[in-house]
């Protein structure tokens, strides 16, 4: 039979894994601040203002990022408050425009009260101050300014190196499992040779 | 003595609310937050907060379930639905998030020991030529449960005066059939037997909390416990974002993405029964192993194209493999273990290393697919990425995984099922 510290031994170290999988994680994300991010959730958040039951959380959410006024000309004249201003939306790539400003190109669909209303498309201006970005202003798309379903580049991408290393780590993952099971047969022929 | 055909057909038909509902149930929750949000006047963190609680019911179902080894499969499954039904009748009365999150967390708990003891009951009652095809249609009807959500959804019943709590008003239908067919229910005639030997002093009459893990039985355990987490932890974190990647990263409407959802989840159910008789007819674990790269390959696919045609017929084929992977795994998950510790040895695979990637899959694609501060930055990649992790599974199965095709679960004996390393038959 186990012994409970033998299982208590197991469930640390399996802790101890996980603690330094966080840790990794906590490490790879440090010092990523995509203005696409920043954009999206300002988006998300001002459609989420006239949404009944959140109002008050959606306005910190936006304000935190840009003033929540400036998506004025993308709200629609009436709404359901069951739902999001916006029934979907989705960002492109940044551009950069210098001096710590860069452009990224929007498009959403306005909720109405009778259902998915028209189409709006723009370019959100946002400004980095510190490691956050802030938007500062609405402005009409220049040439060349997509998003992904438009044609666009995608926000962001996975470079060639991750591929090849979760290949890597795949193949690393298997030979512990096998490992691991190897040594569980080997324990359970101990033990049948032992009864 | 075997069972008539008759009492089978009748014991599916019992067994199918189990699963049918584990899927509704995950469906709503997912499908609905933003009602319940609105609801309750409460913040995004807070609801992601509350999830914590609510997912860990179904670990917490491990608990219950292994009772299954003491006291019975049809009184555990019998008060499962009930305390299910009832918990899931009180979440519709909720009067703030709180007293929504404990009475989502108790359902989970009866919901996730239901549907580890309907398994074993198909696994143990079915005769082997047709417990595949049992499995199969019993876990097609997980896919049908989000279907079901998925056309709720469709007709507006959320738009209703209920609002989303008519949605866990339905979960009570399993008790009303319960109510009517309780008393056509046996217990199982392995379990009758174990239980006979038990009285005689032959088994051990109570199982210790760890027995599964016992040298006998740690190989499978593991073994089986591994493929599951590395199965679950992409599978779940692409099925928990797919509908966001598809809005955000590739312009879906939310009208596409209910439709995808509705027609290719309801096509795709189609790989729950074609696993069950795959598996019937090929084996275990060359059926195991044609899903397991079906389902990446597919989901690859799904995760990285930008046509909507090939997303279309992606999304069918991901989940018609990833889904309907279903019937092996639970095969695997019980057939490998003798009767006295099936009931146990199902918990820990899937109340353990399952749940596990069922908490870690979504939330690794949350924290490295974020758009803003992830280290992949976004969704469609991540996923992707973490599809490797499958392919462990893959090796595993072919390396290590017994065969049972075509073998009574008595034929098994704890030494032959536990010590091969290749192919029993």
């Amino acid at each position: 039979m186990v012994r409970r510290s033998t299982f208590a031994a197991v469930i640390a170290a399996v802790l101890v894994v996980l603690v330094g999988l966080g840790l990794a994680i906590h490490f790879a994300n440090a010092g990523h601040h995509r203005p696409e991010g920043a954009a999206e959730r300002w988006l998300a958040a001002v459609g989420d203002i006239g949404r009944r039951g959140v109002t008050a959380d959606a306005r910190s959410r936006a304000e935190r990022i840009g003033a929540p006024a400036i998506a004025a000309p993308l709200l629609p004249p009436s709404h359901n408050p069951r739902h999001s201003e916006f029934a979907d939306l989705e960002v492109g790539k940044a551009i950069d425009a210098g001096a710590s400003t860069v452009r990224v190109p929007f498009r959403l669909h306005q909720e109405l009260a009778s259902g998915v209303g028209p189409l709006k498309t723009g370019t959100l201006v946002l400004h980095r101050d510190g490691d956050t970005w802030h938007v500062t202003a609405l402005d009409a798309r220049r040439p060349g300014e997509k998003v992904r379903s438009e044609g666009g580049p995608p926000a962001s991408r996975a470079p060639l190196a991750l591929w090849l290393g979760a290949l890597a780590v795949g193949a690393i993952l298997a030979l512990i499992a096998h490992a691991i099971t190897r040594y569980a047969e080997r324990s359970a022929h101990r033990a049948v040779r032992a009864t | 003595m075997a069972r008539s055909d008759r009492y089978l057909r009748l014991l599916l038909l019992l067994l199918i609310s189990a699963t049918f509902f584990e899927g509704y149930d995950s469906s709503i929750l997912a499908l609905l937050l933003p009602n319940i949000q609105s609801t309750f006047h409460v913040s995004e963190a807070l609801l992601g907060v509350t999830r914590i609680p609510i997912e860990l019911g179904l670990f917490v179902a491990f608990f219950v379930a292994r009772q299954s080894d003491r006291v019975g499969r049809r009184p555990l499954l019998l008060w499962s639905v009930v305390g299910y039904t009832i918990f899931g009748g009180l979440t519709a009365l909720s009067w703030d998030i709180w007293s929504f999150t404990f009475f989502q967390f108790a359902s989970r708990v009866f919901l996730g020991a239901e549907f580890s003891v309907a398994i074993t009951m198909v696994v143990e009652e079915f005769p082997v030529a047709r417990r595949a095809r049992a499995l199969g249609t019993l876990l097609t009807f997980e896919g049908l449960g989000t279907i079901m959500v998925a056309i709720l959804l469709g007709l507006g019943l959320q738009n209703g005066g209920l609002d989303w709590r008519a949605f866990f008003l339905v979960g009570i239908v399993p008790l009303i059939v319960l109510t009517f067919l309780r008393r056509r229910m046996h217990e199982t005639e392995r379990f009758e037997e174990e239980r006979k030997k038990r009285e005689h002093g032959e088994a051990i009459p109570r199982m210790p909390f760890l027995a599964a893990w016992a040298p006998r039985y740690r190989r499978n355990l593991v073994l089986v416990g591994m493929v599951y987490l590395m199965r679950s932890i992409p599978f779940f974190g692409a099925t928990a974002w797919w509908a966001y990647y598809a809005e955000r990263e590739r312009g879906f409407t939310e009208t596409e993405v209910a439709v995808y959802i509705l027609v290719a989840y309801g096509i795709g159910c189609l790989g729950y029964y074609v696993c069950g008789r795959l598996m019937e007819r090929i084996g275990r674990r060359p059926t195991a192993m044609i899903y397991f790269v079906g389902a990446v390959i597919f989901s690859v696919i799904l995760f990285q194209t930008t046509d909507r045609v090939v997303s279309f017929f992606a999304l069918m084929l991901a989940v018609g493999f990833g889904l309907g992977v279903q019937p092996v795994l639970s095969a695997f998950g019980t057939e490998l273990f003798p009767t006295e510790i099936r009931g146990q040895a199902a918990a820990w695979v899937r109340n353990w290393f399952e749940i596990a990637g069922y908490v870690f899959g979504p939330a690794l694609v949350g924290i490295l697919g974020d758009h803003a501060t992830g280290a992949i930055g976004n969704v469609g990649d991540t996923v992707s990425l973490l599809m490797i992790m499958q392919l462990p599974g893959i090796f595993l199965i072919w390396r290590h995984m017994p065969e049972t095709k075509g073998r009574e679960l008595d034929e098994l004996t704890p030494e032959e099922a536990l010590l091969s390393e290749a192919a029993l038959t």
